[in-house]
């Protein structure tokens, strides 16, 4: 399904995101709306004329700029910070265009959040937003997936409105959660199931284990990413952690072989960090010798006894050091 | 003449599992016993392996080298067959679908409808017990949020809580459609090795055809069961050697035994290797003990620990636990064979975990399981699996018997 997020037309008008980083919510001859999943975007426009369009985007980076040809221009209007308007004026032909902030070709150090797993808390999930919003410097969040509980559209429309207390896009996979009703459903929102992109020098996979496995179509991406990637931090995220740490429960792929598989894989492409969802606490551990978290925290029924309740993490990367500065856990609650 | 029987013998028992209420349809109403006469209590000891099961950790057994002149097999019940069938079809139909609907609700109910109201209730108390466990696990768990601490005992409560529920269930369905079988459990000689194919669908791995072969010696309690996967197609291996002790055999097929297994799985393609230590304890009930219309099928389950290595070509190995726990519903065949039916909880090895959709639910179960043993004659037996999990397996196999049935 990932293969068809991006591309829309209308009548002769036609838009192609690369790579799919952005879902078409909407598109008219003079209005597209986009949702996005990474924080920058190369859009691909076809016009038979030229056309006045008003491009939308939601879950864009605050300080997005709009840039076609040579020129750039800011938001024409931006309602909140993830929610940029930009009109542009297009010539006849194929035109191409990055909506991105400024520096993110800058390979130099930044910090992310990572959550997962909101669910049922989704009632409370602005509280989250919030202390994440508080915290300065966060270029974006990333998410493990279980966003919702069972995906019905009141559940999206809720955490429409609650993200919108985010003053950093949320990029997510999916988790099983997602997958519930009517998997389509995450797409006409939101896009991919799976994620890969490049920010400030450092590489970013969030991939879709909904069905705790790795669709085979989707690991022969995974390989040229991790290819791609190989010389660069590369940070991994998926829903289902690939091992459980406490394997009698064994909350992770159903083919602990395939697990295995997967992580020659990701040692070989020298990933840095695995991240992971699906269980409702904190866990730092190792997984074939790469630093491994599964962070729950996004409000779902917590694991009890493990004194850590609604949590997210705060990663550090730098790309000029090669290294990840630091992994923090920021607790909701406190 | 010896193929001809063995022909018969499997002829025989498809039509027991397809016309289960005929076979050995000696008695007229479900609350009467039958197929008891070769629970021989001074038979030979029993044994228990598969050589084409990967995990080997069931509880089967079953061998035609011990009593080769059994009787009341589905031969022996061919001309009692047509005579009682049309007297028993419909009072059998109509328990048997009793035992469908309501029965898989009200476990014993078919029971009920057939006139054997004691196996009803023991039926329904058993379905209680192990309802009982479940939502007191599934609770407990829910309630913790599947917290890292008690683990170990909630979630083989569980599934063992599952097995009791879901076996009731299969036994009210058996008894009431057959009333009880004269096939009984029987034991397996000393020595046995079984050479077969293995085939496996997995669509995260390049392998496909499997040569297997395995063997079981058996020596008073002790019982060892090499075996061997190779892949004929990619570079995989994986080689286990259980053994068992068993405490409790009173030769009428219920025994209680420890087991210790190591298991080295090398994916040579993949970079990894796979090795496993376990302990576990297995038993296997006859369900006769619940009532004689359930005669000729036992109940198994099996819970145990291991401890589970990955190595890897590039990386540091990781070392998690893993939970062994199993459960599965047998019957007994005509000629010594045996079919059952399992759930096995553990995520290793080729089957692993099934995904009941692709959505909710995933990453919990592990993977269900088919499996026969069929003697054709003293000396071979057939051995049949069929596993579905994250892959699909199946294996074929020849067994070749040798030594005395302990």
């Amino acid at each position: 399904m990932d293969g068809d997020v991006g591309k829309a037309s209308f009548e002769t008008f036609e838009i192609e995101v690369v790579d799919g980083l952005a879902a078409v919510q909407n598109m008219t001859g003079e209005r597209i709306t986009l949702w996005a999943q990474a924080p920058s975007l190369q859009l691909s426009l076809a016009s038979e004329g030229p056309r006045d369009v008003t491009l939308e985007i939601f879950n864009c980076m605050p300080a997005a700029q709009l840039q076609i040809g040579t020129e750039s221009q800011s938001p024409t209007s931006q309602p909140r910070p993830t929610h940029c308007i930009f009109d542009v004026a297009l010539a006849a032909g194929e035109s191409q265009i990055a909506i991105a902030p400024p520096d993110w070709e800058i390979e130099e150090d930044f910090r992310f959040a990572d959550m997962g797993d909101i669910q049922t808390a989704m009632d409370r999930a602005d509280e989250v937003f919030a202390a994440i919003s508080s915290e300065p410097d966060i270029r974006f969040v990333m998410s493990t997936g279980d966003v919702v509980e069972s995906g019905t559209f009141e559940e999206y429309e809720l955490f429409l409105e609650q993200v919108e207390l985010l003053d950093i896009p949320f990029f997510s996979t999916v988790g099983n959660h997602e997958l519930s009703i009517d998997a389509a459903r995450w797409h006409d929102l939101f896009g991919l199931f799976s994620t890969h992109f490049r920010f400030k020098g450092v590489d970013f996979s969030y991939v879709d284990s909904g069905n705790a496995s790795l669709d085979p179509s989707l690991q022969r991406r995974l390989a040229q990413w991790l290819e791609d990637g190989k010389d660069r931090i590369h940070i991994f995220g998926t829903h289902y952690p690939l091992f459980d740490p406490v394997g009698v429960r064994n909350a992770g792929f159903r083919s602990r072989s395939e697990a295995s598989k997967l992580l020659v894989q990701l040692a070989r492409g020298q990933v840095d960090l695995t991240l992971y969802g699906h269980v409702h606490s904190l866990y730092e551990f190792e997984n074939a010798g790469i630093p491994a978290f599964i962070s729950g925290g996004g409000g779902a029924l917590p694991e009890r006894f493990d004194g850590i309740d609604r949590h997210f993490l705060i990663v550090h990367p730098d790309p000029v050091e090669n290294r990840i500065r630091s992994i923090e856990t920021r607790r909701v609650d406190d | 003449m010896k193929a001809k029987r063995s022909f018969s013998s499997l002829t025989a028992l498809v039509v027991l599992l397809i016309l289960g209420p005929s076979a050995g349809a000696q008695a007229p109403t479900a609350a009467k016993p039958r197929g008891t006469e070769n629970a021989d209590p001074h038979g030979p000891k029993t044994t228990a392996i598969d050589m084409a099961d990967p995990h080997g950790t069931e509880a089967t057994s079953t061998g035609p080298a011990a009593q080769p002149d059994r009787k009341a097999t589905a031969e022996d019940a061919g001309t009692e067959l047509e005579v009682q069938a049309s007297e028993e079809s419909t009072p059998r139909a109509l328990s048997t679908v009793a035992a469908v609907i309501p029965g898989l609700v009200i476990h014993g109910f078919g029971h009920y409808v057939a006139g054997d109201k004691d196996t009803a209730w023991r039926l329904f108390a058993w379905q209680g017990v192990g309802l009982g466990i479940m939502i007191a696990s599934g609770a407990t768990i829910g309630l913790t949020g599947a917290s890292r601490y008690g683990n170990e005992l909630t979630i083989p409560a569980l599934v063992t809580g599952t097995g009791i529920f879901l076996n009731t269930a299969y036994a009210d369905i058996y008894g009431s459609a057959t009333g009880g079988r004269a096939s009984t459990y029987a034991p397996r000689p000393t020595l046995s090795a079984t050479v077969g194919y293995g085939y496996v669908d997995d669509p995260q791995f390049d392998y496909t055809h499997f040569s297997v072969v395995s063997g079981l010696y058996v020596r008073d309690a002790l019982r060892v069961a090499p075996s061997l996967w190779t892949a004929l197609d990619a570079d995989n291996q994986r080689a286990r050697l259980p053994i068992r002790y068993r405490q409790i055999d009173n030769k009428a097929g219920d025994f209680l035994q420890g087991q210790v297994a190591a298991t080295y799985h090398r994916y040579g393609d993949d970079g990894f290797a796979c090795t496993i230590g376990e302990l576990s304890v297995g038993g296997r009930l006859n369900s006769s003990h619940l009532g004689a219309s359930l005669a000729g099928s036992y109940t198994t389950a099996t819970v145990g620990y291991a401890l589970h290595r990955t190595s890897y070509d590039v990386a540091p190995a990781d070392t998690i636990g893993l939970l062994l726990v199993r459960f599965g519903y047998g019957l007994y065949l005509p000629k010594n064979g045996e079919i059952e039916g399992y759930y096995q909880h553990r995520r290793d090895g080729f089957a692993a975990g099934l995904s009941p959709s692709p959505g909710n639910g995933s990453g919990f179960l592990g993977h269900f399981g088919l499996a026969l043993r069929q003697p054709v004659s003293d000396r071979f037996a057939i051995s049949l699996r069929s596993e579905i999990g994250s892959a699909w397996v199946a294996t074929g196999g020849i067994e070749i018997r040798t030594g005395s049935a302990q």
